[in-house]
């Protein structure tokens, strides 16, 4: 009877365990996975949003390889992307170390204040910096005139325009990425530096020897989230174009999910904008995957 | 009592701290500066670093392009929806993968996990075509229904279920005769009520702050949400920065007070995801 008792019970668990999963799986598999799995196949398709669909291959592929404006937006995405992650993620390392120090009092109102700009929408950023940095009576202009400098058309011109968006960037993620980098910190045993102090290590060779080592998962996690998300920037170059697809007059900082949208929502083309979906997935795996191969590499390096 | 000062001999770790706290805040501080002034006041030499007396024009004006409470409305609605069921969706299958023995449970795992990498803007071509295929263009359930099932919350809900429920209490439960949901529902989403609290408000703050699929799905000023109609400012055919800028402050305000009473939480929250990332 006993094991009659154990095996019902052990089914039940099974049905409780599909039927707890089913809410989410069933919702994901809707709205999630579906759309993507669509995506690819509305891809081969010349497809108006207003109704044609016509199966034409690989020609929407072979059109975006060739397509000059792909790969402005690809070089735009790339650059606003590099001009972004890599000062933010060495900011926020740094200010990790100091919100670290033990000596600290406050704590949790310092991390609290660089957080705040965490909980502004990308739309208010932008409208925002845009502000700021506007090309005629702007502050920042303002500002550079009184140190003797030449006004920049932040908006116009094409490199200070990418530079506005990272900015936008860095402001909203650093503190987020500070809070990440100093929780790992708080997880390296105390006792390494301990040690490093006995063998009279300097603070830059414990940094380098102990610190990096140690948080390098932190960081490779960190490098990854802002390559997927920093790869689809889309509100903040909307937004300083004046609120369209265009990414600037001639398209100086038109990244390639602002294309991806011009082609689907302004052009209609659905299944030109798949294709540049697929192209954007890709180059996000690819970049992913550099990112794996190149942190194999330090840890096996380090053995 | 005595009064310590003893920060004051660091000062270039407080000075720095400062420096950072004012970049941080002083976007939300101008954004009040120039909603309460005049276009012309904006563009004055020396710029205006003082509020002015203008914020009720201001307010007027944005209340002439859009209704603010509907869009208050629209949003919370979306947001405290999207929050509730992404919560009770992911405590659930988390529960279910921590807890719950049955054949395929870590493989199912893994595959879920392997979406945590692929881009939420891959589907949004195809999304667009099933709301209208399901006539949900235009509609707040459009917006809620992308969001009630988050990978990312499964995850994180798994490793609260591992690490604060111990597997003793859920065999007890089960001996009492308790039903598997009842464990769930009176054992084991008490223990991570705090984790579950930030999945929410990480879900809420998402939902408000969401941009592009809401510019896409919505038409009609009765629907728009508060990133929507901040836009509606930003691309008007005769810009003003005042009503821009008063209305991205008006639009942030819930998510500001939620943030200044939830600070403790939130922060935490963020450095928990971080270790288990």
């Amino acid at each position: 009877m006993a094991s009659k008792k154990v095996h019902v019970s052990r089914r039940n668990e099974s049905i409780a365990g599909y039927a707890f999963l089913s809410p989410f799986f069933l919702l994901f598999a809707a709205f999630g996975l579906a759309p993507i799995l669509f995506t690819v196949y509305v891809s081969f398709f010349n497809w108006d949003l207003l109704g044609t669909q016509e199966w034409v291959g690989l020609a929407n592929y072979q059109e975006l390889f060739a397509d000059t404006r792909f790969y402005s937006a690809l070089g735009n995405t790339i650059s606003i992307f590099l001009l972004s992650s890599v000062p933010q993620l060495i900011c926020a390392l740094l200010l990790a170390i100091v919100l670290n120090s033990k000596k600290l009092k406050l704590r949790t109102f310092w991390r609290a204040v660089i957080l705040f700009p965490f909980i502004t929408s990308t739309v208010a950023v932008a409208v925002v910096f845009g502000a700021m940095f506007a090309d005629h009576g702007g502050m920042m202009n303002w500002g550079l005139q009184l140190l003797g400098l030449q006004p920049v058309m932040w908006h116009a011109d094409g490199l200070p325009g990418q530079i506005v968006i990272a900015l936008m960037v860095n402001w909203r993620w650093t503190g987020y990425n500070t809070l990440i980098f100093l929780a790992a910190l708080q997880s390296i045993p105390a006792e390494l530096y301990e040690a490093a102090e006995v063998d009279g290590a300097s603070k830059v060779s414990q940094f380098f020897n102990i610190t990096i080592p140690q948080i390098r998962p932190t960081i490779f996690f960190t490098i990854v989230t802002s390559t997927i998300g920093g790869l689809q920037i889309f509100a903040e170059p909307f937004q300083f174009g004046g609120g369209n697809y265009s990414g600037g007059a001639s398209g100086q900082f038109r990244t390639i999910t602002l294309f991806m949208f011009d082609q689907a929502f302004g052009q209609l083309h659905l299944g030109y904008s798949s294709a540049i979906a697929i192209g954007l997935s890709i180059i996000i795996a690819v970049v992913v995957g550099i990112n794996f191969f190149i942190s194999n590499k330090l840890v096996k390096g380090d053995k | 009592m005595k009064i310590s000062f003893s920060w004051l001999k660091q000062p270039s770790l407080y000075g720095m701290l400062i420096a950072v706290a004012l970049l941080s805040l002083f976007p939300f501080y101008w954004m009040y500066v120039v909603g309460s002034s005049t276009n012309a006041a904006i563009a004055s030499v020396p710029p205006t670093v003082i509020p002015g007396n203008q914020w009720n024009q201001t307010f007027a004006h944005i209340m002439s392009m859009f209704d603010i409470w509907t869009v208050y409305r629209n949003s919370f609605i979306v947001s405290i929806v999207v929050a509730i069921i992404q919560v009770f969706t992911s405590t659930l299958a988390g529960f279910a993968f921590a807890k719950l023995r049955f054949r395929g449970n870590n493989a199912l795992f893994g595959v879920t996990m392997a979406f945590l990498m692929i881009p939420v803007q891959l589907g949004i071509i195809p999304l667009y075509l099933l709301m209208a295929n399901l006539g949900l263009v235009d509609t707040l359930a459009a917006l809620i229904l992308p969001y009630l099932a988050s990978v990312f919350g499964v995850f994180w809900m798994r490793q609260a279920m591992v690490s604060n429920v111990p597997q003793e209490l859920i065999d007890s439960g089960q001996m009492d005769g308790a039903s598997f949901f009842r464990v769930y529902w009176a054992i084991a989403l008490p223990m991570v009520r705090s984790t579950a609290f930030v999945l929410g408000l990480f879900a809420f703050l998402t939902a408000w702050n969401d941009f592009a699929w809401p510019l896409i799905i919505t038409q009609t000023p009765g629907n728009f949400t508060a990133q929507v109609a901040v836009s509606q400012l930003n691309a008007a055919n005769n810009p003003s920065y005042p009503a821009i800028l008063g209305g991205s402050l008006v639009m942030a305000m819930p998510l500001i007070v939620l943030f200044v009473v939830t600070a403790k939480q939130f922060v935490a929250g963020v450095m928990d995801g971080a270790v288990k990332g």
